[in-house]
């Protein structure tokens, strides 16, 4: 601990902390330049200097770590004197074209000069210009080099936050510029990070340029409705109309930063293909009716099936609000008297019975509800089965900031490779199917070296294992790392959840962690869940219970011709169930197909009724992140033409049925709040910028599962699915800019498997299966484990279900070189 | 191609980070190309593997790696103080009227590329000029024709 | 404290003097009296003059152009941002020359109060407040005036304060229409002493 007196308020902190940070906690405000929390210091802007009583010269507060007994002045004459030079010689080469400059108005040198600068400049030679005309990096990012301050704030977040080393410091001294090489378009991940922390106009939104100022916005803190990371995003709306999305300092998990499709791909509000009017479906096709129609033929329709729980089923999409999927279990379980629901049509692929129970015992067993950083810092963590980087980029990003900073070591089982592997201790690549019995390898190590802890606390065990266990170098190493390990994170990917094997997967991590516990040692584990509210889904109950059919088996019953009723609400499943045929031929046999949907989806021209419903901008309510947040989503556009908010429209369907149901969101909550039990200590009108927690409901250990270990055997090619980047589910193929950045589909090849092939980058190939084909352009992709292809899935016009079939993953299929 | 490679592997295997080895990497890669072309650069990002934008602002950031083509030989002349004050600045007015192009241009012939640099660390023996790899010193105009001269018979 | 001199004495004491013989009544009918002798300051407005305001005068707004018809507003909206009564709306857009230009400028002269602000705050001079001020409507949306009629407003002229024959013009737009340049300076037919 030092003790150190600054400004004549004296403190004591821990040894190490930065004079700043100490100043900060004093509540004495030190501008700051080139100063990025998290990021590497660099203290090259000086303007955050400090007099240090008996030291000449004055020092950078945001890179001194304080000593014991130092005497710190931070407004004193001198360094008045040098912040004012310091801004001076800042304003020497800075174009003073603040009026063109889109970040006028919110410009930290704009600010920093009002406050602290000179207010006459005696610099009187030319300026150093690079160029006359802003020049565009990205699809999204335009650079001006002349503006910039050379704190490199975007190279540094560039490389330590988001890893994608796009942008570098060229030159040197007083021409140094920061830009892509060559300065030409960016190789990266557009998502514009760079633009956040640029504290002047030099790194500048494309879709934002020249359209507002930052006065004329009006914000809106919302939460961004693609992945279960749960960013807050704050989007900013010009007469109605959102402009742009940036995030908060310190707010959230992002914590200012964001992936391309929070940033960018929120445009899908405003797509032309919102549903505008209700419709039903009058001599095959679908015809736009008023509200009063539909509704007294939906009255007439659905009046009988009341309490008809078997032959009815509903799905819902994951990126529905608490509030909605509350809602519409409660109509299915109260009114319907069903439990035919689900929150997913893209997993589980088999052995649907057992999911749900062994999704739950995992869930309640091992998840770690709290602050993904906390959960992070730990001395291990395993990432299994998702490519993180394109799956979740900003918990990605919060993993590499972890890796930085802390001794966190990091092993990743997956089958795709991601830019994580570079940073990992451990990297297994694995071809779906053989992932059960690599963590079960792992888990008999373990247990091995536990035995005493496991009989003291299970009893006799038995043979938790069976069947043939595999011992490597990621085995070995992992498995030696846990056992010296006090605390063990484990973040479980989607890609697991998409395996026929996954219940075995959850028995085996479930294992895993009691084992571990047993041990004496602390054991998380969070979800890459894709979808936004995928958490929120689980918790509200939106999975079949007691008996209840999964939507795997409502399909198979409404191919049979038992279901007279299916209400699909913001879910598209025609595209991606992961079987097109049955997907397709059981929705026909559907006595009524209900599909309530922003977008005219795929189902939604299937459907004999079609309402329009909103999307996540037109509605108030809150998510449930993978971290268990429970975070506020506010509505900032009005539902467009006749749609209506989904809340609205579940328990107008009640209304008809002679159910009451709430339609207020905050009463909803409250409801919830009382009935499910993570939820107690939540309280809507409390949920402030950063979300409230739900807690922990304490699992009941039922002692370890025995899992039989069981192969999937792949011959030849086989493909697997996943997100992409810039793509992930149907909104954001809606989204214009988004489309810019990744126009068509592709096929993911390992390096020797072109070779093997004979393809290259860019050639076209025809992927056959069943008698289906389709044709892909080829990206190869160093690290795929041979035989694997990877397809990202959810674009429309490829309908890559028709190549699958339920119950199998990897999806065998041949591939031939195109012409 | 694949010499380079090689070299730069060897090279690299002496640094503990692979950011270490740009420097002696990318010389390598100007002896090869006679200047440091963007593939060249991508080459040497891509066998060190690291990012392209990181040899890049080495390349940009040290004046001895050329970005431009460059001529067979290279003239350097030092202006920095001691050299000037010996007199380089009529060298490099002299040698500009004997080439017939600018500092930073290259003749025609695409022979002699002539450019100013600060000091050569030979002050002692000023004024001093660098052809490529070779210094000349204790110049005199008579002795910078001889040596032009010379070069040209060389090529030739 | 003041005192009075003895001039400010002499008259008060014989103010009564001046009361009697009707000196300022006398003094004043001289003035009216002579105003029927000199030339009529009433201007013949709008039938047969007009005045022509100051160029500093405040009047409709105008945008001023570069030589190639390029309007010189960059849209910073720094406009928009002082006016007071909030009457001027600018949405930027980048033309295709890649310049930030107005998309949309409007100005809603009907909540004007001509201050001149916006005049001060523009960057590149662009907006000003002309010698135009014939711009009264029946409707009021019809003072709702956008970038091209800003662009198509006349400029300053550097004369001005001349009351000039005119003659009125009354189609669709009211207004007087000057008739040469020449006139006079009203204010110089004002007697004063």
């Amino acid at each position: 601990m030092a003790t150190v007196t600054i400004d004549g308020k004296t403190i004591t902190v821990e040894d190490g902390t930065l004079i700043l940070d100490a100043a900060r906690s004093l509540g004495i405000e030190i501008p700051t330049f080139c100063y990025q929390a998290k990021l590497s210091r660099l203290a090259s802007c000086r303007l955050c200097l400090v007099e240090i009583e008996g030291q000449k010269k004055l020092q950078p507060s945001c890179a001194t770590p304080v000593l014991d007994g130092m005497v710190i002045h931070t407004q004193s004459p001198a360094v008045v004197t040098a912040r004012r030079a310091m801004l001076e010689f800042l304003l020497a080469n800075h174009p003073l074209d603040c009026p063109v400059c889109d970040k006028g108005g919110e410009c930290e040198l704009q600010d920093k000069v009002f406050a602290f600068g000179p207010r006459e400049g005696r610099f009187t030679e030319w300026k150093r210009t690079f160029h006359s005309k802003d020049y565009v990096l990205s699809p999204v990012i335009i650079k001006n080099a002349n503006r910039c301050v050379q704190c490199q704030r975007c190279v540094r977040i560039c490389e330590e936050i988001v890893g994608a080393s796009a942008l570098g410091s060229i030159g040197r001294g007083v021409k140094t510029e920061e830009t892509s090489f060559m300065r030409a378009w960016l190789n990266c991940d557009h998502c514009g990070n760079c633009i956040e922390v640029c504290p002047v106009g030099s790194l500048m939104s494309l879709p934002y340029r020249y359209k507002a100022r930052p006065w004329d916005l009006k914000e809106v803190d919302t939460v961004c409705p693609y992945c279960g990371t749960g960013c807050t995003l704050t989007v900013g709306l010009r007469d109605g109309q959102l402009l742009r999305v940036r995030s908060r300092r310190q707010t959230g998990v992002n914590e200012e930063t964001l992936c391309v499709k929070g940033r960018f791909g929120l445009d899908f509000v405003v797509h032309e293909d919102r549903i505008k009017r209700p419709m039903i479906r009058k001599n095959d096709v679908l015809v736009p009716v008023s509200w009063r129609e539909v509704s007294n033929y939906l009255k007439e329709r659905l009046l009988p099936l009341k309490g008809k729980g078997d032959s009815v089923g509903g799905l819902l999409s994951a990126q529905m609000t608490n509030e909605e999927i509350y809602t519409f279990q409660k109509l299915f379980r109260e009114v319907f008297g069903s439990n035919n629901i689900d929150s997913s049509s893209r997993w589980p692929v088999a052995s649907e019975g057992d999911f749900y129970p062994a999704l739950l015992d995992l869930i309640s067993t091992g998840i770690y509800r709290g602050n993904l950083r906390e959960f992070l810092s730990a001395d291990t963590l395993l990432v299994a089965g998702s490519n993180l980087t394109d799956e979740n980029p900003v918990t990605e990003y919060a993993v590499r900031y972890t890796l930085s900073v802390l001794p966190l070591h990091l092993f990743i089982l997956s089958s795709r490779p991601s830019r994580l592997d570079k940073a990992a201790k451990g990297v297994k690549r694995y071809i779906p199917g053989r992932e059960v019995r690599i963590l079960a390898s792992v888990l008999k190590e373990v247990m091995k070296a536990h035995e005493e802890d496991l009989k003291r606390t299970f009893g006799d065990v038995g043979e938790v294992i069976q069947g043939e266990v595999i011992e490597d170098d990621f085995v070995r190493a992992l498995s030696s790392r846990l056992l010296g390990s006090r605390r063990i994170s484990i973040l479980v990917g989607t890609d697991l959840l998409r395996s026929p094997l996954a219940v075995d997967a959850f028995r085996v991590i479930s294992n895993l962690i009691k084992v571990l516990r047993a041990a004496g040692k602390e054991c998380g584990l969070q979800f890459l869940f894709d979808r936004s509210n995928q958490m929120g889904a689980i918790d509200m109950g939106a999975f079949p219970r007691d008996g209840g059919m999964g939507f795997g088996s409502l399909l198979e019953a409404s191919r049979d011709g038992r279901i007279s009723f299916l209400y699909v609400l913001g879910e598209d499943p025609v595209l991606n169930y992961p079987d097109g045929r049955l997907v397709r031929e059981a929705l026909s046999q559907v006595g009524l197909l209900l599909v309530q949907d922003a977008f005219m989806t795929e189902t939604a021209r299937m459907a004999h009724v079609v309402l329009p419903g909103a999307t996540f901008a037109e509605k108030d309510g809150t998510f449930t992140s993978n971290e268990g947040r429970v975070q506020r989503v506010r509505a900032f556009y009005n539902p467009p033409f006749e749609a209506r908010r989904d809340l609205e429209i579940i328990s107008h369907i009640a209304s008809l049925l002679g159910v009451d149901l709430e339609t207020d969101p905050s009463s909803i909550f409250a409801e919830i709040k009382d009935l499910i039990s993570p939820y107690r200590g939540v309280d809507y009108e409390g949920l402030g910028d950063n979300g409230l927690f739900t807690g922990h409901e304490k699992g009941v250990d039922k002692g370890l599962h025995p899992v039989a270990i069981r192969d999937v055997a792949l011959e030849g090619w086989g493909f697997i699915t996943g997100n992409h980047l810039y793509h992930s589910g149907y909104l954001s193929q809606r989204s214009r800019l988004l489309g810019s950045l990744i126009d068509a589909p592709f096929l993911e090849i390992g390096k020797e498997g072109a070779d093997s092939l004979g393809v290259r980058e860019g050639d076209s190939v025809k992927v056959r299966r069943n008698g289906q084909s389709i044709e892909l352009k080829v990206r190869v992709k160093e690290g795929l484990p041979e035989g694997l292809l990877f397809i990202p899935e959810n674009f429309g016009s490829l309908s890559i279900n028709n190549l699958m079939e339920k119950g199998v993953y990897p999806f065998p299929v041949e591939v031939r070189k195109n012409g | 191609m694949k010499d380079l490679r090689e070299k730069i592997r060897e090279i690299s295997k002496r640094y503990p980070d692979m950011r270490s080895a740009i420097m002696p990497a990318l010389y390598l890669a100007q002896e090869k190309y006679g200047y440091l072309t963007r593939e060249a650069m991508e080459e040497v990002a891509e066998i060190l593997g690291i990012p392209p934008v990181a040899v890049y602002e080495v390349a940009t950031f040290y004046t001895m790696y050329n970005k431009e083509p460059v001529g067979k030989y290279h003239i350097q002349v030092c202006t920095n103080v001691s050299c000037m004050l010996l007199g380089a600045e009529t060298l490099v007015d002299h040698l500009r009227k004997r080439l017939g192009i600018d500092v930073g241009e290259t003749t025609k012939d695409g022979l002699f590329t002539l450019s100013t640099v600060e000091c050569l660390g030979s002050c002692g023996t000023a004024p001093v000029m660098q052809i490529n790899d070779t210094y000349y010193e204790d110049l005199t105009k008579e002795k910078v024709d001889e040596i032009i001269k010379t070069l040209k018979e060389e090529a030739s | 404290m003041y005192r009075e001199n003895w001039l400010e004495r002499l008259e008060k004491r014989y103010r009564w003097i001046g009361f009697t013989l009707l000196l300022d009544l006398i003094d004043g009918l001289s003035l009216t009296l002579s105003y029927l002798f000199s030339k009529t300051i009433t201007m013949q407005y709008p039938d047969r003059e007009k005045w022509i305001p100051y160029p500093r005068f405040r009047g409709h707004h105008f945008l001023r152009k570069f030589e190639n018809g390029d309007t010189k507003c960059v849209a910073c909206e720094l406009c928009a941002r002082i006016c007071p009564c909030q009457c001027i709306k600018v949405v930027p857009y980048e033309d295709e020359k890649g310049n930030r230009r107005p998309l949309i400028y409007d100005v809603n002269t009907a909540r004007c109060l001509f201050c001149g602000l916006c005049e001060d705050a523009c960057p590149v001079e662009a907006i000003a407040l002309g010698q135009h001020y014939e711009f009264s409507a029946y409707d009021s949306k019809k003072l709702l005036v956008g970038k091209d009629v800003l662009m198509k407003m006349p400029g300053k002229t550097e004369e001005g304060g001349k009351v000039v024959r005119a003659r009125l013009v009354a189609g669709e737009k009211v207004f007087a229409e000057p008739q040469g340049k020449e006139g006079y300076h009203w204010w110089n037919r004002i007697r004063r002493r």
